[in-house]
């Protein structure tokens, strides 16, 4: 039961992040679907890249919008980084694991191999062969709608993407039936040098206690 | 000389007699009458059950049990619409993980990130649990309603009036501070099942005294959920669609047999 609730928070959590990830360097452009063909461009080129977040939701008891601001770094192969200092939410995602600082818990959530294998689930999307498990549909200039193959739930999981005049994302959408849609606005991207892997593990304040999930 | 001292030993004695008059004395505060207790108890209480009619709040949750390996905490949205449902819904910046409803002798819940929702009647799936939605009111809001024959012999036990009756067999008891707040609640059912609720903390909600930090143990299981509540808020919306949760169309749905098997499994956890 644990552990099936610890899939469940990081399943919940994670397609964001994945939306967003690049590909890994070195594969073949054939493979990256259509809307992320300018952010991994430019990925290759610089080695990271950075951009302020706007997080939206529809408040499910109230009816309103919520907004939350934060940032977003990406580092390829696997590695992104998403703050919020608002909360001081922080959340690390690499292909070996990842962190997730809540403060307002009082805790910090490590990743193990089991969850980022559920996080790897998502990160097909952006991966060689990603077409296999995909379908794209190109919605109109700078918009795609993308699905999960074999998706039997009608409107099963499907992030919208929009692109900037530049090809890079400015806004995601993701819908899970049933739950709330998020939106994500992305704006200012920057492409400094990549900082390497140890500059997105997050290490624990000693006041926080450290929950391992498988 | 021997005059002397008898003399001195009578100084003594008055002397700590003296000081012994002047140091502080531990007595003990005189107990309320009771039926005062009880009479700020339901003042208090009609005015959570009004409050609690339309109420939302920010929560924070910690499952805890020598039997469990250390378990994250989650955040949560709790909506109360008394006097029978409620509705709880864990969230994160990121999703829902979980959206879970009670209402009357219904309740439904609904996993997004497995599309899977279950949907049950208590009186037609054996729950083992009446009335879930009215419960959870009760528990969250600390609106328990002892009966008026049961003050009659409430008694105090330490600095609590504690007050016991039988409802729909189950026996119930609640501790209640000289304030008139329930700093207590057990239930057990016929089957000698016990859950305890302890009022840890309160704040004034709209000039309303109101519980913010609860720990619900569950003895048997050697369980503890700690549940932190903040930004404790009216809402003014429209009440029954907060507290409906969808099953969406293509989700999986569990039947009972099913969740009596998991539950087996987890131990009845």
């Amino acid at each position: 039961m644990a552990r099936g609730a610890g899939r469940w928070i990081v399943a919940a959590f994670l397609p964001a992040l994945v939306l967003l990830a690049a590909r890994a360097p070195g594969a073949p452009a054939g493979d990256t679907l259509e809307y992320a063909r300018g952010l991994a461009a430019r990925l290759r080129g610089a080695g990271r890249a950075e951009a302020q977040v706007e997080r939206r939701a529809l408040d499910a008891f109230t009816g309103k919008g919520r907004s939350t601001r934060g940032r977003i770094a990406l580092e390829p192969p696997d590695r992104a980084l998403l703050e919020f200092p608002a909360t001081g939410e922080r959340v690390a995602l690499r292909g070996d694991g990842g962190e997730w600082l809540q403060p307002g818990l009082g805790q910090m959530l490590r990743l193990g191999p089991e969850n980022a294998a559920a996080a790897r689930r998502w990160w097909d999307l952006l991966l060689p062969g990603a077409g296999r498990q995909f379908a794209e549909r190109k919605l109109g200039p700078g918009r795609f709608a993308v699905v999960r193959k074999g998706d039997a739930a009608p409107g099963g999981d499907t992030a919208l993407v929009v692109l900037d005049s530049q090809g890079l994302p400015a806004r995601l959408e993701y819908l899970v039936p049933g739950a709330e849609r998020i939106e994500y606005r992305l704006s200012g991207w920057r492409f400094p040098r990549a900082r390497g892997r140890a500059a997105l593990v997050l290490q624990p304040p000693a006041s926080l206690q450290v929950v391992d999930l498988p | 000389m021997r005059r002397h001292r008898a003399a001195h030993a009578v100084a003594v004695l008055l002397l700590a007699s003296a000081l012994g008059s002047c140091a502080p004395h531990l007595v003990a505060p005189p107990r309320l009458d009771p039926q005062r207790v009880a009479d700020r108890y339901r003042v208090a209480r009609a005015a959570r059950a009004a409050l609690a009619g339309a109420l939302d709040a920010e929560a924070s949750a910690w499952l805890r049990g020598d039997s469990l390996r250390d378990l994250p905490g989650v955040h949560a949205r709790l909506a109360l619409g008394a006097p029978g449902a409620f509705r709880v819904r864990v969230e994160s910046l990121f999703g829902v993980a979980l959206d879970f409803a009670a209402w009357g002798e219904s309740l439904a819940c609904f996993v997004p990130p497995r599309r899977l929702g279950v949907a049950l009647d208590a009186t037609l799936d054996t729950l083992g649990l009446r009335s879930p939605g009215p419960l959870g009111v009760h528990v969250l809001a600390a609106t328990w309603e002892p009966p008026d024959p049961a003050w009659a012999l409430a008694g105090y036990e330490d600095s609590l009036l504690v007050v016991r009756w039988e409802e729909a067999g189950d026996s119930l008891a609640v501790g209640v501070g000289s304030d008139g707040m329930p700093r207590r609640a057990v239930r057990r059912d016929a089957r000698g099942h016990t859950v305890e609720a302890r009022y840890r903390a309160w704040e004034f909600i709209e000039g309303t005294s109101w519980p913010v930090r609860m720990e619900f143990e569950d003895r048997a299981a050697g369980i503890t959920l700690v549940l932190k509540l903040g930004h404790v808020v009216r809402n003014a919306g429209p009440a029954p669609e907060r507290l409906v949760v969808r099953i969406p169309p293509g989700a999986e749905r569990l039947e009972w047999p099913a969740i009596r098997r998991a539950l087996a499994r987890t131990r009845g956890l």
